[in-house]
């Protein structure tokens, strides 16, 4: 049971990490590319990321809570 | 999953408190004054933004009063100086017309005055010539008049013939 | 006198929590006596604070509204930030009385409650009275559950994403610092500085943004 309860924790962040990964590749490289072509928009696009990152970055977190109470019952 | 989150209702009510009694002190001695504060140096400055404009507006239309008084000043001076002029005008020529009158007349009152002393020499001169040619004739004649008591017409006759014009002179 | 707090049932957490709200209380109080027309010192700092949290908040839930709840969101974003700092602080975790607040879920919750109380309060005020939740049926009526199901989930996003975000900053540190002593939690503490600061950015972003969302059910917010 614990070796089940280890292999989900495992399993919750390591999937949530990946699909976070992804959706924020995305966020970053579309504002890189925005300030390339614009770098007066810079401020604005580098707020504007941050806080894309931090929203996508919360899913993941949730996903760490889980693990983080898993991990407390092994 | 509640001990292992360690959800507990004290701790929960006591950050409510905490965060509520946080709220209140800030909203109280921070944002109301800050924002007071705030509000009155925008209205401050709105305010001194306002008289300066208006300060400017004023000192505009002065500024328009008075170059448009000034341009008149200026106008009036030139009409008084034409209309000075041209009076001058006038009068210089009512002097000269009147000189050229004077002296026409002083002109023809001299020519006048010329022949009456012409026609008063020529009398004289007749008168006197009269009296030679008289005396000449009359010892000429004072051989043969004498016997003949013709002297007063030969006299009418050489006076005739001078008044006729025979004896230019 | 720490272990005396602790007997009552205090945690660490709850006694930082109370020190920081005791000194911002005092520092409120210092700089908001004598306020002049031109500030200086003191006075001008807080002021520079005060107006940018304001210019920020204008910008997403209007002017007018931004000042109506300045006090909250502003609170807030302070609070946040002085608790996820309180947490690097030489010693926190391991002195006695000294440990971030926001590394328990009940503070994030207790937060995330308020927010949500407030949410429902400044809604039913614009809309002047439960009509509010009328706006849990546009577009169509049968989407009510999932809305109400959004609505409900926010405060559970909220709490779950501050406390998920410090207590995994604090683990990692210290699991690296097991592993090696010197060096690399520094690294993590550093993206602690980073993120804590992003953390309390995203709570109170997202309060204003539901505060507004709220407030305009009804009527079109101008936006200055």
């Amino acid at each position: 049971m614990t070796g089940l309860i280890a292999v989900a924790a495992a399993l919750a962040i390591g999937i949530a990490a990946f699909g976070s990964a992804l959706g924020q590749g995305n966020v970053a490289s579309k504002a890189l590319e925005g300030m390339a072509r614009q770098p007066e928009a810079a401020g604005m696009l580098r707020t504007n990321m941050i806080l894309a990152l931090a929203f996508i970055e919360s899913l993941s977190i949730y996903a760490l809570v889980i693990a983080f109470l898993l991990a407390a019952k092994i | 999953m509640v001990e292992a989150l360690g959800i507990s209702l004290k701790e929960f009510i006591f950050y409510l408190i905490n965060f509520a009694i946080l709220v209140g002190v800030l909203a109280k001695f921070l944002y109301k004054p800050f924002l007071a504060i705030l509000d009155e140096r925008r209205q401050k400055i709105q305010d001194a933004l306002d008289s300066a404009e208006a300060a400017n507006r004023r000192a505009d239309e002065k500024m328009d009063a008075y170059t448009r008084r000034i341009a008149n000043v200026e106008s009036e001076g030139r009409e008084i100086i034409r209309e000075a002029k041209s009076k001058a005008d006038a009068e210089a020529r009512a002097i000269l017309d009147d000189a050229g009158d004077r002296a026409s007349k002083m002109i023809t009152d001299a020519r006048e005055e010329i022949e009456r002393d012409k026609e008063r020499a020529r009398e004289d001169m007749k008168g006197e010539i009269r009296d030679l040619a008289l005396l000449a004739a009359s010892r000429i004649l004072e051989q043969e008049v004498a016997a003949d008591g013709r002297q007063d017409e030969i006299v009418e006759q050489i006076l005739k013939e001078q008044s006729e014009g025979k004896w230019n002179n | 006198m720490i272990s005396a707090l602790h007997n009552i049932g205090m945690t660490d957490g709850m006694i930082t929590s109370s020190i920081i709200t005791i000194v911002l209380s005092i520092l409120a109080i210092v700089a908001g006596r004598h306020l002049r027309i031109v500030p200086s010192g003191l006075q001008n700092a807080v002021e520079m604070a005060v107006e940018g949290l304001l210019n920020f908040f204008s910008d997403i839930m209007g002017r007018k509204l931004a000042r109506q709840y300045l006090p909250l969101v502003g609170t807030l974003f302070i609070y946040i930030l002085c608790c996820n700092y309180s947490g690097l602080l030489p010693g926190a975790g391991e002195i006695n009385g000294l440990s971030a607040p926001t590394n328990s879920i009940n503070c994030t919750a207790a937060m995330a409650i308020t927010v949500f109380i407030m949410t429902q309060v400044a809604g039913i005020k614009a809309a002047r009275g439960p009509k509010y939740y009328l706006h849990l049926f546009k577009p169509v009526a049968f989407i009510a559950p999932l809305m109400a199901i959004e609505m409900l989930v926010r405060p559970l996003s909220l709490s779950l994403r501050l406390y998920g975000n410090v207590l995994g900053e604090e683990t990692a540190t210290h699991v690296f610092f097991q592993l090696i002593p010197i060096g690399v939690p520094v690294i993590m503490q550093a993206l602690s500085i980073l993120m804590g600061l992003i953390q309390a950015l995203v709570f109170s972003l997202l309060t204003a943004i539901y505060l507004s969302e709220a407030c305009e059910t009804e009527e079109l917010e101008a936006h200055e």
